[in-house]
């Protein structure tokens, strides 16, 4: 067998046994370092981040199908969703949106696309039921 | 044996074992779903009253905050029946109504079926009531859990209970005027919130509040549900200067509504927790 075929067998079953150590784990979520940004004061987001005195807000999104959103000493909001109910979401999305331009009647009603859509799902699919990652952005509010 | 043939054995052996693992359920609780009772309207208001100051508290929510949402004021005359009680209490549970006066029994009331059946013909003679109001009706008060207490005291009042597991019935009209229960609320909504969600063909609504989580499907299509907490809702509180008040009341209830745009059917189901 030439070289370039047993590497790429060989990746290839590499690959497959760590994907099967990590299902037979239960799919753990992956975290993701942290993004950080620093919000100044006359910013919108400065007040929501400095109301409850700690002065940093998290927003988590973790692809299991969890958004949350919280301050150093709580939670604020979470929103659990499936690809399910996140294709329904865009479903309404698309329609508010499409309706505003509509009773607008400014003539630029948007089209929706249905690759974009069936991407987008097949993307949340994707990192809902195989891969699993937590990615958080850290708002830290500037004196 | 060459080395080919055995890396091919290998890769689908490989493949053998994790696709039993892929195939291979997640671990379900095969214990059957406990039936679910007929869902229970719970409704505990406690109201506490000072005939010296004439005021009043109710569900935990203070003579001044109950005054900042127009809440009425009652006569001299309703101060005086109530400044010669200690207590009164109405309790409406399963088939009877009890009303006790300092904590001794005063009446108790049939309140089966064939005793509604009276009562809605007599309140038809007024008022006309149709089917479909003896209906809800009946939605709401077959299994209904109904206490208002009423007590002497200058403290402040238990907080509201309410759990509803019928879902109250809210209706749009084409022209936007809003009613609950048939009952017109004198609100609504603009002409063209009502043109862009008659635009965007959104015909009903049913929203689930169960102690802060809330469930919402539109046209039945369910949608990611969210979760409030009570201590983050005062940070937005806070950085918006709302003045929501004391929100525990709310915290601790559950109820839904079914909202229905022009002529569609009403919203079914329950909010069950």
């Amino acid at each position: 067998m030439p070289r370039f075929w047993r590497v790429l067998l060989i990746s290839i079953i590499i690959v497959l046994v760590l994907y099967g150590i990590y299902f037979a784990l239960g799919r753990p979520v992956i975290p993701l370092p942290t993004i950080s940004y620093k919000v100044s004061p006359g910013q919108p987001l400065h007040a929501i981040i400095t109301s409850d005195g700690a002065d940093e807000l998290k927003l988590t999104l973790n692809t299991s199908g969890k958004i949350e959103i919280a301050s150093e000493k709580q939670s604020v909001v979470a929103l659990n969703y499936t690809p399910e109910t996140f294709g329904n979401t865009l479903d309404l999305g698309e329609r508010l949106l499409i309706a505003q331009k509509t009773v607008q009647s400014d003539g630029d009603v948007p089209e929706s696309s249905p690759f974009l859509r069936k991407l987008i799902n097949w993307v949340i699919s994707y990192y809902y039921h195989v891969i699993r990652f937590r990615l958080s952005v850290l708002l830290t509010a500037l004196p | 044996m060459n080395k080919t043939p055995t890396i091919i054995k290998l890769l689908l052996a490989v493949i053998l074992v994790l696709g039993i693992l892929m195939v291979q359920q997640p671990p379900m609780a095969t214990a059957e779903i406990a039936k679910q009772e007929v869902p229970t309207n719970l409704v505990h208001i406690d109201i506490t009253y000072d005939p010296g100051t004439k005021s009043y508290s109710m569900g935990g929510f203070s003579a001044e905050e109950l005054r900042q949402v127009g809440a009425p004021q009652f006569q001299d005359e309703i101060w005086q029946i109530l400044s010669m009680l200690d207590n009164v209490t109405l309790k409406i549970q399963g088939d009877t109504i009890n009303v006790l006066t300092n904590d001794q029994q005063l009446l108790s009331l049939a309140w089966d079926a064939a005793s509604r059946d009276i009562l809605y013909s007599l309140l038809n003679a007024t008022i006309e009531l149709g089917d479909i109001d003896m209906a809800r009706a009946e939605d709401w008060l077959d299994n209904a859990d109904i206490e208002i207490t009423l007590r002497q005291s200058k403290e402040l009042s238990q907080p509201l209970k309410i759990s509803l597991g019928t879902l109250v019935q809210v209706q749009v009209a084409k022209n936007g005027e809003l009613s609950v229960e048939g009952f017109p609320t004198g609100y609504s909504l603009t002409p063209e919130t009502v043109e862009l969600i008659n635009a965007a063909n959104i015909e009903n609504l049913k929203l689930c509040w169960n102690k802060g989580v809330i469930d919402l499907q539109v046209n039945g299509q369910t949608l990611p549900q969210a979760t409030l907490y009570q201590g983050g809702l005062s940070v937005i509180d806070k950085a918006f200067g709302l003045n929501l008040g004391d929100l525990t009341p709310i915290f601790d209830s559950s109820f839904g509504a079914g909202l229905v745009i022009g002529e569609a059917d009403p919203v079914t189901g329950e909010c069950m927790p």
